[in-house]
């Protein structure tokens, strides 16, 4: 479980991107989150609550029940303006960094 | 917009916790509702794919207590929970939290009590802006014992006419007086001072202003009296028309300028009582002094505090100063002269806080503070040894509630944040019941009197100091006793622990609590042994130099006319029922002096204590007349006035002997020998013998009288004193062993305190040693039952237990005997008639210490022994 755990601000990132697309439930995101990572990291459901939560408190998602296509309950999220900024920021900053390590590794 | 986002989050976590804990909970049930649907779709038994889904998602408990702890505000809720909780876990184990409690406020409150005292009498400064600017002046006598005295006014004047230095300088004296407020007629203790002196202190006043400005010596031009607050509620209620209004002083009328802010009770703190008033000095014809206090040179009993100039350091203070002592006898011979040119004595400059007290006491009184602050941390060290054995018994018991927590998805740092939440509530509820044991010990100090010398505040004051003493201490504390339970949890092993193997946590505290069990021993033993020298010192004070039946005489304070003695002297003695009696100045056998010298040819004077006694003391007092004769009645008016003198002085006046007869210089003229009296210890045991010159005089203003003690004597002889005197307020009579009682206040109080603490320490030792008796002995039970099984007796049980406590003891009495040698140099110097290494009392604390240790460990050990072998191995 320690092994390939998604880093925490990462989490977050990955989240935002998903749910950039379209508002989704918390089962939803966690099969796009296994979709999209599946050979780079684990997301264990559990560790993605708290991410879930901790975001929708500092009102980057926004959060409504309503019914899936099978006609359960569910509480789907979305991003709010907050959290659209939220995300371009982290783009651009994770470019950043991804540009600068490339060049620091291709440099070594 | 993202703060204000979390603060409505944390507010609806607040205020709606229901609503959001129950939509998480669906938020999560339908997680694992849609992901069992998609294995159901794949094929699984719908049974099968929700526990799958509820596998995956690592169970519904602890993703919420995930969610929760990672939740905004959660630190805030969670330490409210810990709250909650910890008092649960409290109000669970009542008994061993009233226990932990009681030891924290005990030994905290001991400590603050002692920081207290070291507060008061040390650093606190006197209540006056810049304190640090106020400094003191001394006479130092190069020889002799008298050391300190204050200064003469007229020496005062001079420094205050010539330093640079000062940017004020004031004197006062300190007296009692007869105050008349409504007719009703008290004695005060109050100060005349100069007019100058509440402006040189800068003395917050409540009410009024402080004397006009006046001249010193223009006697009689201002009758003000300045009252204390105290003074003004206890005698005015607090009336705020008390300015104007005129009270009388013995026999003037003064009127009241001022009240003093509470506060202030003087400079001095020791010294009579803290002074009540204060009047001028060009007043002081009025006061009891009935010679002229502002011309004497010799008169050493001003004393003065002074202001420096801003910037001027003591160093600068002292270097301009002293060189004025020897310009002041060159410009003014008289000073000299009035010292029959034997002026022997030097100026000290003192910080003013040095000076609080009369600084020849002050080593007398640093050890006293330190014995007891010495002996309080010693308990406190107790007390925490005390502590740490009772958390590790209580942690090791909570192991498997620790485990349980574990399991369930508490993380450890919740844990151990849980830990110190509950050890800091203790600490704060020992800390509180600490404040209440000091203010207990501080009433209690004070009934016994004065034992640090200088008065202390009736109430114990907690001052922003003393607070952060105490919460340094009581956090300190709480957080050092987290620290056992926390290791003991950072080792729990969560599976052994649910399967009920206790025994790895069990052996983990054993050796350590006996080393601390041990460590309390010694403490204790030390204690023990220090009480018992204290006990000693205290009746060797006491019983020594036993005056004939001291309960039988009685002191009366008489305070008359010169010339109305005599009469009233023989008045008393036709009281019916009064047996003996006599006058005095001074009360024998009770640490204070009336200093005097004299001198066989003028040059070489001799510093000894002078006590004028009428005829019948030396035979009220039983003290043998070796050679001469004793005073009669016809001695009056002779010249050369007769003595008598002690063995001690005669031999160092003549040393060939002989001294009968002889004529011996006073500073006021010749007198002569005619008898030798035994040496007594009238300054008390401690003083010694000491050179004593008893003049003949029947104006001693203390009236010693044996009868048979009844009341009606005492009324007859207060009657007969209001007769010579109206104004003379009645004081209750004290028989000469209280007098005597009253002046050991410090050993009573060091008897006393340390036997208390001793005796609290052996209990706090006791239940330390039950407690890990009772430990070991289950931590064995399943060998006691094999060792049982195959034949071992109740005594081979109790050999094998009590063998292991009776090591443990042996050793805790071995170091406290260590421990008592390394204490005996600090007390020695309280100590009286008694070894610090008195093997007595070593025996006595050491046997004490090991026959209720015997008891304390016999009894679970006993217990243990009488367990049916089958019993204790069905157990498990």
């Amino acid at each position: 479980m320690d092994k390939h755990e998604v880093p925490q601000g990462t989490l977050e990132l990955l989240i935002l991107t998903i749910l950039s697309r379209e508002p989704l439930h918390g089962y939803g995101i966690s099969q796009r989150l296994a979709l999209l990572t599946r050979d780079t990291f684990q997301v264990n459901p559990g560790s993605m609550f708290p991410t879930l939560y901790r975001m929708e408190q500092d009102g980057k998602l926004k959060a409504e029940w309503r019914a899936t296509e099978n006609n359960r309950n569910a509480k789907y999220y979305r991003l709010t303006a907050t959290g659209k900024k939220h995300l371009e920021q982290e783009k651009r900053w994770w470019s950043q960094v991804a540009w600068a390590i490339g060049n620091v590794l291709e440099g070594a | 917009m993202t703060i204000v986002h979390r603060l409505v989050s944390i507010l609806r976590w607040v205020f709606q916790r229901h609503r959001v804990e129950s939509e998480l909970h669906r938020d999560i049930e339908s997680f694992i509702e849609l992901s069992a649907a998609d294995k159901v779709r794949d094929g699984m038994v719908p049974e099968e794919a929700r526990r799958l889904a509820r596998l995956e998602l690592g169970g519904m408990d602890q993703v919420k207590e995930r969610v929760r702890t990672e939740r905004r505000g959660a630190l805030l809720d969670e330490l409210s929970q810990d709250v909650h909780y910890a008092l649960r876990m409290f109000a669970k184990s009542p008994a061993l939290t009233i226990i932990v409690v009681v030891t924290l406020a005990v030994g905290i409150g001991a400590n603050l009590t002692a920081f207290g005292l070291a507060r008061t009498i040390f650093w606190q400064p006197v209540p006056v802006p810049e304190p640090h600017r106020l400094i003191a002046l001394y006479n130092r006598a190069e020889r002799g014992a008298g050391a300190y005295s204050g200064l003469s006014y007229p020496e005062y004047e001079y420094f205050r006419d010539h330093s640079d230095v000062l940017s004020g300088f004031a004197t006062y004296v300190r007296i009692h007086f007869l105050v008349n407020v409504g007719n009703e007629v008290e004695k005060i203790p109050g100060e005349i001072v100069s007019s100058n002196y509440f402006s040189v202190l800068g003395t917050p006043l409540v009410l009024g202003r402080p004397f006009s400005a006046g001249n010193d010596r223009s006697l009689g031009t201002t009758p003000e009296v300045v009252l204390s607050h105290g003074l003004w509620q206890r005698r005015f209620g607090g009336d705020r028309n008390v300015l104007g209004q005129s009270i009388r002083i013995e026999k003037q009328s003064f009127t009241v300028v001022g009240v003093a802010a509470p506060v202030f009770q003087g400079v001095l703190m020791d010294w009579l009582e803290l002074p009540q008033l204060w009047i001028p000095l060009n007043m002081y014809p009025e006061s009891l002094f009935t010679f002229k206090i502002l011309e004497r040179w010799d008169w050493h009993a001003m004393m003065v505090v002074g202001r420096l100039n801003a910037g001027v350091g003591l160093d600068r203070a002292a270097a301009a100063l002293k060189p004025l002592d020897a310009r002041m006898s060159t410009d003014h011979p008289e000073r000299v002269q009035a010292f029959r040119g034997k002026y022997e004595s030097t100026i000290d400059v003192l910080p003013l806080q040095r000076a609080r007290f009369f600084p020849a006491y002050r080593e007398t009184i640093l050890s006293t503070v330190q014995v007891v602050a010495v002996v309080m941390a010693i308990l406190l060290g107790v007390a925490c040894l005390s502590l740490v054995n009772l958390m590790i018994a209580k942690s090791t018991t909570r192991q498997r509630e620790l485990a349980v927590r574990v399991a369930l998805g508490a993380s450890r740092g919740r844990l151990l944040r849980q830990l110190i939440v509950e050890n800091i509530l203790l600490s704060i509820m020992g800390g509180v019941a600490a404040i209440i044991v000091a203010s207990l010990a501080w009433k209690s100090i004070a009934l016994f009197g004065r034992p640090f010398r200088v008065w202390l505040p009736a109430e114990f004051t907690l001052d922003f100091q003393s607070g952060a003493f105490m919460v340094g201490l009581a956090l300190l504390l709480g957080i050092m006793f987290a620290i056992w339970p926390i290791r003991n949890a950072a080792k729990v092993d969560v599976h052994s622990l649910l399967k009920g193997d206790t025994r790895g946590g069990r052996s983990i505290g054993l050796r350590f609590r006996s080393a601390l069990v041990t460590a309390q021993i010694a403490a204790s033993v030390a204690l023990l042994t220090c009480a018992s020298l204290f006990v000693q010192t205290l009746q060797n004070t006491a019983g020594e130099d036993r005056y004939v039946d001291r309960d039988r005489i009685t002191v009366i304070g008489v305070g008359l006319p010169v010339d109305r003695y005599p009469e009233f002297f023989d008045r008393v003695r036709r009281v019916p029922g009064v047996e003996q009696a006599s006058l005095i100045t001074s009360v024998p056998g009770v640490p204070f002096r009336n200093p005097g010298f004299v001198s066989v040819n003028e040059s070489a004077w001799l510093n000894v204590d002078v006590n004028s006694v009428s005829t019948g003391f030396f035979k009220m007092m039983g003290i043998p007349i070796l050679v001469g004769r004793d005073f009669t009645e016809q001695d009056a008016g002779i010249s050369p006035p007769p003595v008598l003198i002690t063995e001690t002085l005669a031999r160092a006046l003549f040393p060939a002997g002989d001294s009968v007869g002889r004529s011996i210089n006073r500073r006021s003229g010749p007198v002569q020998v005619i008898g030798i009296v035994k040496d007594t210890k009238t300054r008390g045991a401690r003083g010694g013998f000491v050179p004593v010159l008893y003049p003949y005089s029947l104006s001693g203003g203390t009236l010693l009288i044996t009868s048979n003690g009844s009341a009606s004597i005492f009324s007859a002889v207060q009657q007969l004193l209001r007769e010579f005197d109206p104004d003379f307020p009645l004081i209750s009579p004290r028989s000469l062993q209280s007098h005597i009682e009253g002046s050991l206040s410090t050993e009573r109080l060091a008897a006393v305190l340390v036997s208390v603490l001793g005796f609290i320490a052996l209990m706090l030792t006791l239940i330390g040693l039950y407690g890990v008796t009772a430990f070991s002995v289950a931590a064995r039970h399943k060998e006691i039952g094999i060792r049982r099984a195959i034949g071992a007796q109740t005594i081979d049980v109790l050999r094998l237990v009590l063998g292991q406590t009776g090591l443990m003891v042996a050793w805790g009495l071995l170091a406290g005997i260590g421990g008592s040698s390394v204490l005996a140099p600090v007390i020695s110097t309280m100590l009286y008639g008694v070894d610090p290494t008195d093997e007595f009392s070593l025996l006595l604390s050491c046997g004490f210490m090991a026959v209720t240790a015997a008891v304390a460990s016999f009894i679970p050990s006993w217990s243990a022994s009488r367990v049916e072998p089958s019993v204790i191995l069905r157990h498990d």
